[in-house]
C-alpha cells in the first residue's frame, strides 16, 4: 500500500512523523511517498496542505490526524486491500 | 456502507460523557483567567516603570518602557486568543467548503462573499497556490478568486483583533469594510481585463486534463473532525502561530518603543502626518517591498500613532506592508504570468493609497 503525504513549504513535517509512527503501530505494509509538485496535489484534489493520503483514498487535507485515527485507517485500508 | 459506520463510530467515541462537561469549563476557566491577565497589564506596567523602576513620566525611557512592557504581553494575548477562535473555526470552513459556497455565484455577490470569507481563513503565501488552482479548477472565475486572495491577508483576524484591541471597534470596523470594499473592486477590475490570458499554460492543460477524464478511482474523502480534534486545531494553530510570529512581534514591539520613546514628534507628522498629498503613497511605495505579519506591524504603527502620525497613512503603510509578499508573488507566478502579478500588486498598492487617503479625509 502506498500512503502519499503532500505537502508544501508550510511545513507539514509532523504531518509524515505522524504516518511514519502509525505504520509502525499498526504494522501494516506500506511505503511513504512525498508529494510536493503542485499539478499532483491538484489531480488528488487537494486544496491545502498538509494532506494525507492512504491507497487510495484522500483521509485528511489541510491538517495533521491523531495518530491512533491514522492506525484505525490503515488498518481499514489494509483489510480492504487484502 | 464501512465509511458511514466509521464516521458514527468516530463521532460517538469523540465524547465520553463524563469529559462533556469538562471541556467547556476548561475553555471557561481558560477564558476567565486571560481576561483578569489582560486587564491587569496597563496598571502593571505603569508600576512596574514609574514606581518600581522610578522613572519620570515624562522621560523618553519611561515612555519606551512602559510601552514596552503593556503592549508586548497585551498585543500576545490578543494574538493567542484570536488564533485560537480561528484555529476552531476554520475546522468548519475548510477550503473545500469555501469553494462550494461560492461555485455558481453571480459576479458582484460573489466577489462580497469571497471578500468576506477571507477573513477568518488563514492564509500563508504557499496555501494561495494550490487555493487558487483549486478554485479555477471548478468553475470559480479569477475575478472572485483575486477578490478572495486580496481580502485573505489584509483583511485578517489577527489584524483585525489587534486594531480592535488598541484602537477602539470603530477603526476595526473601518478597516475591515475598507479592506473588503478594496477586495470586491480589486475582483471586479481584474475580472475586466480577461485574466484568464495570463494563466501559465500548465495550469490550462490541467484545467482541460481534469475535465476529460473524471477519475474514478481516487476519492476524496477526509475523515470526520470530533470536537477534540477541532479544539486541538486551536491549540495546535496558537502554537504555530506564536512560533512564526514572536521574532517579528518582539521585534517590531522593541523598534515600535524605541520610536515612542525617541523619535521626535516632528519627523513623524511631517512624514507619515495628512498635510502633503504625497504622504500617503510614499508610505504605500516604501511598505511595497517589506513584508511583515498583522502581529509585527501592529506596534509599530501604534508607535507611529501616538507621534502625532496621520491615521490613514500608517494603515495604508500597514495594508501594503501585510496585503504583498515577496514569497506570495513567487508562488503565484508558477500559476499565472508576470502582467496579471503586476495588475495585483498595482491594484493592492492604489487600494492601500485610497484607504489612507479616505481615513485621512474622514478622521
Amino acid at each position: 500500500m502506498v500512503v502519499k503525504v503532500f505537502m508544501s513549504c508550510c511545513g507539514g513535517g509532523n504531518a509524515v512523523d505522524a504516518v511514519n509512527e502509525a505504520i509502525k503501530i499498526s504494522g501494516v505494509e506500506a511505503k511513504v511517498e512525498i508529494v510536493t509538485d503542485l499539478a499532483e496535489v491538484m489531480k488528488a484534489k487537494i486544496m491545502s496542505t498538509p494532506a494525507i493520503k492512504i491507497g487510495s483514498r484522500v483521509v485528511a487535507s489541510g491538517r495533521v490526524p491523531k495518530v491512533q485515527d491514522l492506525v484505525k485507517l490503515l488498518n481499514e485500508a489494509a483489510a480492504k486491500e487484502a | 456502507m464501512d465509511i458511514i459506520d466509521e464516521k458514527q463510530i468516530l463521532a460517538t467515541n469523540a465524547m465520553p460523557p463524563k469529559r462533556r462537561y469538562a471541556l467547556p469549563l476548561k475553555l471557561f476557566t481558560y477564558g476567565l483567567i486571560w481576561y483578569f491577565v489582560y486587564i491587569q497589564l496597563d496598571p502593571f506596567s505603569n508600576w512596574f516603570t514609574y514606581k518600581l523602576l522610578g522613572l519620570a513620566v515624562d522621560s523618553h525611557l519611561g515612555g519606551a518602557i512602559a510601552f514596552f512592557i503593556a503592549d508586548a504581553p497585551k498585543v500576545l494575548m490578543l494574538v493567542v486568543l484570536i488564533t485560537y477562535v480561528v484555529g476552531v473555526t476554520r475546522t468548519f470552513l475548510t477550503p473545500e467548503r469555501i469553494r462550494s459556497m461560492l461555485v455558481g455565484r453571480r459576479e458582484l455577490p460573489g466577489n462580497i462573499l469571497a471578500a468576506l470569507l477571507g477573513v477568518p481563513t488563514p492564509f500563508c503565501s504557499c496555501s494561495a497556490i494550490p487555493l487558487f488552482l483549486g478554485f479555477l479548477e471548478s468553475g470559480i472565475p479569477i475575478g472572485i478568486t483575486m477578490s478572495f486572495l486580496i481580502s485573505c491577508p489584509v483583511v485578517n483576524e489577527v489584524a483585525l483583533a489587534l486594531l480592535y484591541g488598541l484602537y477602539g471597534w470603530k477603526i476595526a470596523t473601518l478597516y475591515a469594510l475598507m479592506g473588503m470594499t478594496k477586495a470586491v473592486i480589486g475582483g471586479l477590475v481584474i475580472a475586466r481585463i480577461h485574466p484568464e490570458r495570463f494563466l501559465e499554460s500548465w495550469v490550462a492543460e490541467l484545467q482541460i486534463r481534469d475535465s476529460e477524464n473524471e477519475s474514478t478511482e481516487e476519492e476524496f474523502d477526509p475523515i470526520p473532525l470530533t470536537w477534540d480534534d477541532r479544539i486541538e486545531s486551536g491549540t495546535t494553530m496558537v502554537r504555530e502561530t506564536l512560533a512564526g510570529i514572536w521574532l517579528y512581534l518582539v521585534g517590531g514591539i522593541a523598534l515600535g518603543a524605541a520610536i515612542y520613546g525617541y523619535m521626535p514628534v516632528d519627523m513623524v507628522s511631517n512624514y507619515m502626518g495628512k498635510e502633503a498629498w504625497w504622504n500617503v503613497p510614499i508610505a504605500v511605495l516604501l511598505g511595497l517591498p517589506l513584508y511583515a505579519s498583522a502581529a509585527g506591524v501592529i506596534p509599530i504603527i501604534q508607535a507611529f500613532l501616538s507621534k502625532g502620525a496621520a491615521l490613514g497613512t500608517t494603515l495604508a503603510f500597514m495594508m501594503s506592508v501585510i496585503g504583498i509578499s515577496i514569497p506570495e508573488l513567487i508562488m503565484l507566478r508558477k500559476v499565472i504570468k508576470l502582467p496579471l502579478i503586476s495588475i495585483f500588486v498595482g491594484i493592492v498598492a492604489l487600494g492601500s493609497v485610497i484607504v489612507g487617503y479616505v481615513f485621512n479625509a474622514l478622521i
